[in-house]
């Protein structure tokens, strides 16, 4: 699991996973992604390079997602595959994780 | 049938990945199922590595994968005390993310990806046995 950060705006970042969100990718990110949602006002997660998800993934996403929430920012999830956003809709976190489709949406979504 | 003995330990789960990579490609497991499989099979053992304390028997998971005609069998075993995920009280998810608590998904998700599940356990350890047929994919 590889993680890359970039800014798309002065107060938004987009944060791109790639890889298996599994119990060794979770282990990975799980501090560099803590920062990025402890340090941005609204976090874009790029989610299309992301071959698998499994629920210590899932726990890295919400827990980024309260931070970010925390502090009045949105947490949203780009382009998940349709496997990884299956496991997402079975855990019933995609009203609380919202998914977008490119990143037009997702500024939409966080200017909304 | 392949198999793999783990040690109940967060260093040993990069081994589950490659084992599990290898079998995906021996069994030619189509890969709609080899997603359900492997899901199933991580959440399973994230939950031994997180729950189950060591016994005279080993801190270990034993996992043994094969095929039974049309259906991929899996089988995971382990030495500590018994956790039927059966009987775990049904799911609820979250309703907002202030008052969500992370986790504890797991068995909601071999309950929801696999086609059935068995439970047994005696003098030889805790079996749990996964069964997956072709259409695989959670029961939402």
């Amino acid at each position: 699991m590889d993680m890359q950060v970039s800014a798309i705006s002065w107060d938004a970042v987009r944060v791109v996973l790639d890889g298996r969100l599994d119990i060794a990718g979770s282990a990975k990110i799980d501090i560099p992604f803590n920062v990025a949602a402890g340090t941005n006002r609204h976090v874009i997660v790029d989610m299309s390079a992301v071959t698998f998800i499994a629920s210590i993934g899932i726990r890295t996403l919400v827990i980024g997602a309260k931070t970010v929430q925390r502090r009045g920012g949105k947490l949203l999830l780009l382009s998940p595959q349709p496997d990884v956003e299956q496991v997402l809709e079975t855990i019933g976190v995609t009203d609380l994780l919202p998914i977008v489709r490119d990143e037009a949406e997702a500024i939409t979504a966080i200017r909304s | 049938m392949g198999h793999l003995t783990l040690y109940q330990a967060w260093r040993e789960i990069g081994r589950f990945g490659e084992w599990f990579d290898l079998e995906e490609r021996a069994l030619a497991i189509p890969a709609k199922l080899a997603h359900a499989v492997r899901l199933c099979l991580e959440e399973a053992v994230d939950n031994l590595i997180n729950y189950t304390s060591t016994t005279a028997e080993g801190p270990r998971i034993d996992i043994e994968l094969g095929r039974q005609g049309d259906t991929l069998v899996a089988v995971v075993r382990d030495y500590g005390p018994p956790f039927d995920p059966r009987t775990v009280p049904a799911f609820s998810p979250a309703k907002d993310l202030e008052t969500m608590q992370p986790g504890g998904w797991g068995v909601h998700l071999i309950r929801s990806y696999a086609t059935e599940i068995d439970y047994a356990t005696g003098a030889d350890g805790n079996r749990l046995t996964l069964r997956f047929t072709g259409s695989v994919g959670p029961a939402v």
